[in-house]
């Protein structure tokens, strides 16, 4: 049963994946019948294992700590020098002045404080002040697809190159595999993503021709932004693997498989990979949480609409508001993803009592 | 006595890992090339040549020169001195505040611990660059320091700092969580020793290893960081010159002069390759029962 | 599956969820089915008659009476027109011509202005256009409700400012007339002579009030806006791209055939050039300086100056600086070819305030190299020991930077003055210019020495540029004021006898630059392109506009 569905979530994610990859729009009801099929499978597992308390303790959680950060940044930013309307042309006073009344500029820190959010609770993140046309939820919604595209993207390869990487060489444990594998992970940690990118595209994108050097619009576009992204993850995930692969070999329980006769594979899968891939899941959460907001380099780079790039510029823009949204997006993604790791946590590891 | 033959074991176990060795002399080459920029670079750091634009390595310039006319190597070697100090700095000014955080939550336990662990959940909420964006801009406005390079440097040192500190926080706390109940601690405490005198003499000691193990993981992280600040702008600026101002510097004409990025391109490489297997070779060697 | 009692609620659970599973695999089917692949709107496009080119940024607003920034108004000038143009035919100067207006007359030595609109002229959805369009957009640029930054731009009309700043409620007592439906007549609270060039300016275009009020904020997207220039806005995919196609009920002529127009946002030069080079763009107007000495080899390449000027500003009020021997010692210890040389081209040297290129220029006023007179100067004041360590202050920028270096250099060198170079971050560098004028009664606190900035010309008229050092300017962070200046300004604007004016401007000139010098006129920016050959005819001009429909593809 548990199995079915996490294979019904598992198939109908890999085809939004599958289709966006493809360059489909992706039908809203499908996007809805997996966002249903998910939350239906959450209730029903909160519920059937009486996790009800636990729930709700979480969900006030998060509407605490979505005050508490929406608190902090919004006092951070207002310590900054400098407005949102400042220009290389400075305005006559009249002007200033209706633009600070537009935008109750002038109205006392604590009252602007009160009225953003007032207006969040009602789910209004307020208009951005240098998009003068756009609300926050828009920027953030016509942006963040892309990001979650490319993060997703990202994501599964780092899972893909990662595991195997750390299994083999925990595996083939001081061997020249080993030293290999483990040099590559380092070096891919070493280098930061604004050097690989441009080698990147320099080789594959023009000397080979391989790849398209920029933009986003189809799945030769998708090869080297995602490659670059996903570098970093996928080295740590393998070390991540490799550590704890180690770990899980040397304990009492393998070696009485070991001793029992079972055969290396059989150890492998059904002792090891499960127990092993906790620290990979640990590391989930913020991994996923960063990824899926968008990586300002590498949208900047490579062209990308995505959303990294409001994560940065909304700060030197003074762009109040959209720091804001932006922040609490990646907060709320971070406090899902949280949520995925735990539950999958108990799932690993049934010790682990969700409480 | 038992601690010196602890730290003399790691050290035997360390000299084995000819890798870590190798990195360990490389960093202390880097160092010694910080320490002494003045004598070894062939070129003032800011000296520029207008006649000599964009010139490839020759035998006056052995890295060529970059878009103001000035000597490459001479600025790679200048800019080890503020990547590595800024990376090394930071790291230890993160392990202090981490240390006396995660201690005193560790140590204090209880609705203190809950209360204080709860407060870095939320620092980690906040998306890092934002964070050390906001503290950067936020400390350099406030600081009250006349020269503005060295403002910009005490912003980038505090906001890295910050960032960096709160996995170090949460290292300290588990450790000392977990050296509280073990049976020294625990018989001191019977004797009647006072609460510093257990942190200082049995509870820190015991956490040197993995807190050694950390902070050498943080350097490269900070020294990365530093050039991610430089690529979006808001770093120090040139003339002054570090690994991250001279590769972003470099990237954007990687196809017409690739001198400019490669020379601090490896410059970054190599010596976080070598922050991160020194790191390894000290945690095998300081903790043998790990696998890392 | 054995069905005994205890278990019939998971019998129920299972049924239950085998129903929803063949339900979700069926409306999967259906999904899957049913969608269709993403059409890239650009594919549409038919190549030989799409020009392509790249913006750095999401244009922040396309209501051009709220949009301040280059790249909202290089989208509207090519979707709106104002009741004036510029005429860019004649070498030399920048004159306006008649656009919406077919006549413009004036009265009372320009304090009168008469328009008379054209009336063959439609917006998109078929409305004619009328003098009415004109006011609603006036009056919505003034209203404080709009908070509009570029208000001021019509405070040369009566009562306008007192409109904007809430002191007058009625909009019928600012000087603006609709004397017919095809007909304005236009009161100013003094003679101005320019005064059509400030209707070139986006943020004076007519507007359709009933279809702001019928859509809101979202008045501006394609679905919704309606325009009468040249093109119209056919896409805005947000923080992507833009795509404008030619208007077919345009009602002036359309000398080009680049009936698509794609505007892609890509924030990084580099990445600009990338796409040039594999032939996705046609058009470079955003060249990284530092790829410049190899750019400039290419078939590629075009420049053409611009009436951009870049100067250094000196805080007046911050001793030493208020010393103005001192400030001229500064300007004639700066060799401006020098510049010109390390700018490789994209800065042409300029000793004059009022531009090359705009009426009023002249060559001959303006402090020239001189670094024994300037040494001799700084020796009657006491020479360079007696001075504190100054700096120069800029907003990061690769070119802010080389400038600064640049005249550090060339003061260390001519001066044996040792200033410093400073770089803020660009919201607090405002704050900081900002700051000079409230900070003058102690003056040591004053954080800034010596400015960069930059002055885009709002019109092609020499007022622009004279009007910003008056001493009532908003945008004059010197300190430095002067009345027989400002008179001189004042009296000018009102003048329409050539040599006379220039005679007046002259003087200002003189007073500005040879007398107070609290400025430091640099360079004149270039405009640096990459044109790629499809492109057999694009009109350059010294306003730095982007006129599509010229553009002739091949």
């Amino acid at each position: 049963m548990k199995l079915f569905t996490a294979l019904a979530f598992l198939i109908s994610s890999l085809s939004l994946v599958f289709l966006s990859f493809f360059n489909y729009k992706i039908p809203s009801l499908l996007v809805w019948f997996t966002l249903a099929l998910v939350g239906a499978v959450f209730v029903f597992y909160i519920s059937h294992k009486n996790l009800i308390s636990y729930a709700l303790k979480r969900f006030i959680g998060v509407v605490a700590l979505l005050f508490v950060i929406s608190s902090l940044v919004f006092v951070m930013l207002r310590a900054l020098p400098g407005g949102p309307f400042d220009e290389d042309r400075a305005l006559p006073p009249e002007v200033e002045k209706n633009i600070r009344d537009k935008y109750s500029l002038d109205a006392p820190l604590y009252q602007q404080y009160w009225m953003y959010i007032k207006k969040l609770v009602q789910g209004d993140m307020g208009a951005s002040f240098k998009y003068l046309e756009q609300d926050v939820s828009d920027i953030l919604g016509d942006t963040m697809p892309v990001s979650v595209q490319l993060g997703l993207y990202a994501l599964i390869l780092s899972y893909l190159l990662g595991i195997p990487l750390g299994l083999l060489s925990a595996v083939k444990h001081n061997t020249l595999w080993d030293r290999l594998a483990m040099i590559t992970a380092i070096s891919g940690i070493a280098l930061p993503s604004f050097l690989v990118a441009p080698l990147a595209i320099l080789f594959f994108g023009f000397y080979l021709g391989w790849f398209e050097v920029a933009l986003w619009e189809g799945p030769a576009y998708y090869v080297l932004p995602v490659l670059v992204l996903g570098t970093r993850p996928a080295s740590v995930i393998a070390r991540l693997t490799r550590s704890s692969v180690l770990e899980v070999l040397s304990s009492d329980y393998v070696r009485t498989a070991k001793a029992k006769g079972l055969h290396p594979f059989v150890i492998l899968y059904k002792h090891v990979l499960k127990n092993s891939f906790l620290p990979v899941l640990t590391f989930s959460g913020p991994l996923i949480a960063g990824l899926l907001t968008g990586s300002f380099i590498i949208e900047q780079i490579f062209a990308i609409p995505g959303m990294g790039k409001h994560l940065i510029l909304s700060v030197t823009n003074r762009d109040y508001p959209l720091v804001l949204g932006a922040t609490l997006v990646y907060c709320l993604i971070l406090v899902l993803a949280n949520l995925i790791v735990d539950l999958l946590y108990s799932y690993f590891d049934p010790r682990i009592r969700l409480s | 006595m038992i601690q010196k033959t602890l730290w003399y074991e790691s050290w035997e176990r360390l000299k084995e890992n000819k890798t870590a060795l190798i990195c360990g002399a490389f960093i202390l080459l880097n160092l010694f090339v910080a320490g002494f920029a003045e004598w070894l670079a062939p070129y003032p750091f800011d000296e520029q040549n207008t006649d000599l634009l964009f010139a490839p390595p020759s035998f006056e310039h052995w890295l060529g020169t970059d878009d103001s006319g000035r000597d490459v190597f001479s600025r790679l070697i200048y800019g080890t001195r503020i990547s590595l100090v800024l990376g090394i700095l930071s790291s230890f000014l993160s392990l202090i505040l981490g240390v006396l955080y995660g201690s005193l939550s560790g140590w204090l336990g209880g609705r203190t611990d809950a209360v204080m662990m709860r407060i870095l959940d939320i620092l980690y909420s906040i998306p890092i660059l934002i964070l050390i964006i906001l503290v950067k801009l936020i400390f350099e406005s406030i600081v009250d320091v006349k020269d503005p390079e060295l403002r910009a440097f005490i912003g980038l040192l505090v906001a890295l700092s910050i960032a960096g500190w709160m996995n170090l926080g949460r290292v300290v706390r588990g450790q000392v969580l977990q050296l509280k109940t073990t049976l020294y601690v625990e018989s001191a405490r019977a004797l009647g020793a006072g609460h510093f005198e257990i942190l200082s003499k049995h509870i820190f000691p015991n956490m040197m290893g993995p807190i050694i193990v950390l902070l050498t993981m943080q350097m490269p992280i900070n020294i990365l960081s530093e050039s991610f600040i430089s690529f979006l702008g808001l770093g120090l600026q040139p003339p002054y010159s570090s690994w991250g101002i001279l590769a972003n510097e470099g990237w954007r004409t990687l196809s017409l002069y690739p001198h400019l990025m490669i020379a601090p391109g490896v410059a970054l490489f190599l010596a976080c390759l070598a922050f991160n297997l020194l790191g390894d070779g000290l945690r095998d060697a300081l903790d043998p029962s790990s696998h890392q | 599956m054995s069905y005994t009692s205890g278990s019939m609620f998971r019998v129920l659970l299972t049924n239950m969820y085998y129903a929803v599973k063949m339900k979700f695999l069926l409306a999967f089917l259906i999904a899957l089915v049913g969608c269709e692949k993403k059409i890239n709107p650009l594919d549409e496009l038919p190549k030989d008659k799409t020009f392509r080119i790249a913006v750095l940024t999401e244009p922040p607003s396309l209501d051009w009476n709220k949009a301040t920034d280059t790249t909202s108004s290089l989208v509207i000038d090519n979707i709106m027109e104002g009741l004036v143009s510029y005429d860019f035919s004649q070498k030399g100067k920048v004159l306006y011509k008649p656009a919406l207006a077919q006549s413009v007359k004036y009265k009372n030595k320009g304090q009168t202005w008469v328009f008379t609109l054209r009336e063959d002229v439609y917006w998109t959805d078929g409305v004619p256009f009328t003098a009415q369009h004109v006011v609603d957009g006036w009056e919505r640029l003034l209203n404080p409700k709009t908070a509009s930054a570029y208000a001021y731009f019509l405070y040369a009309i009566k009562n306008a400012r007192e409109y904007n700043s809430g002191d007058i409620k009625d909009f019928s007592k600012v000087g603006v007339k609709m004397t017919s439906n095809q007909s304005i007549e236009v009161e100013l609270t003094s003679p101005r002579i320019f005064f059509p060039f400030l209707l070139t300016h986006t943020s004076a275009y007519p507007i359709r009030k009933d279809i702001i009020e019928k859509h809101g904020v979202k008045w501006t997207e394609p679905e919704n806006i309606v325009t009468l220039g040249a093109y119209t806005l056919n896409q805005w995919e947000h923080d992507k791209l833009l795509v404008l196609k030619k208007n077919l009920s345009y009602y002036g002529d359309f000398p080009g055939n680049a009936e698509n127009v794609s505007v892609r946002i890509i924030p990084e030069v580099s990445t600009t050039l990338n796409l040039f080079n594999i032939g996705k763009l046609d058009f470079l107007d955003n060249i990284p300086s530092k790829q410049l000495s190899a750019l400039k080899k290419r078939p590629e390449y075009f420049e053409f100056p611009s009436a951009t000027i870049q100067y250094y500003g000196i805080n007046t009020t911050r001793p030493p600086l208020d010393n103005p021997k001192l400030r001229k010692a500064l300007v004639m210890a700066i060799d401006k070819t020098q510049i010109e040389k390390v700018f490789k081209g994209k800065m042409k040297a300029s000793n004059s305030w009022i531009p090359e290129g705009i009426f009023g220029h002249n060559p001959n006023i303006g402090l020239s190299f001189n670094p024994e007179k300037a040494r001799k100067l700084l020796d009657e004041i006491g020479g360079v020991d007696s001075l504190p360590t100054m700096t120069i202050t800029f907003n990061p920028d690769e070119d802010n930077k080389r400038m600064a270096e640049n005249i550090q250099a060339q003061w260390r060198d001519n001066l044996s003055l040792n200033v410093e170079v400073r770089n803020e971050e660009w919201k607090i560098y405002l704050s900081n210019l900002q700051n000079i004028r409230n900070i003058t009664d102690n003056p040591e606190q004053g954080k800034i020495f010596i400015y960069r900035m930059g002055w885009v010309p709002d019109y092609p008229d020499p007022d622009t540029y004279m009007n910003l050092m008056t001493s009532y300017s908003d945008n004059n962070y010197s300190g430095w004021g002067n009345e027989r200046f400002d008179k001189l300004i004042e009296s000018a604007v009102s003048v329409d006898n050539g040599s006379t004016r220039q005679e007046l401007y002259d003087q200002a000139q003189r007073i500005l630059l040879e007398e107070g010098a609290p400025v430091i006129p640099l360079a004149l920016s270039t405009q640096i392109f990459l044109k790629s050959p499809r492109v057999k005819k694009y009109l350059y001009n010294t306003m730095s506009k982007r006129i599509f429909k010229e553009v002739v593809l091949q």
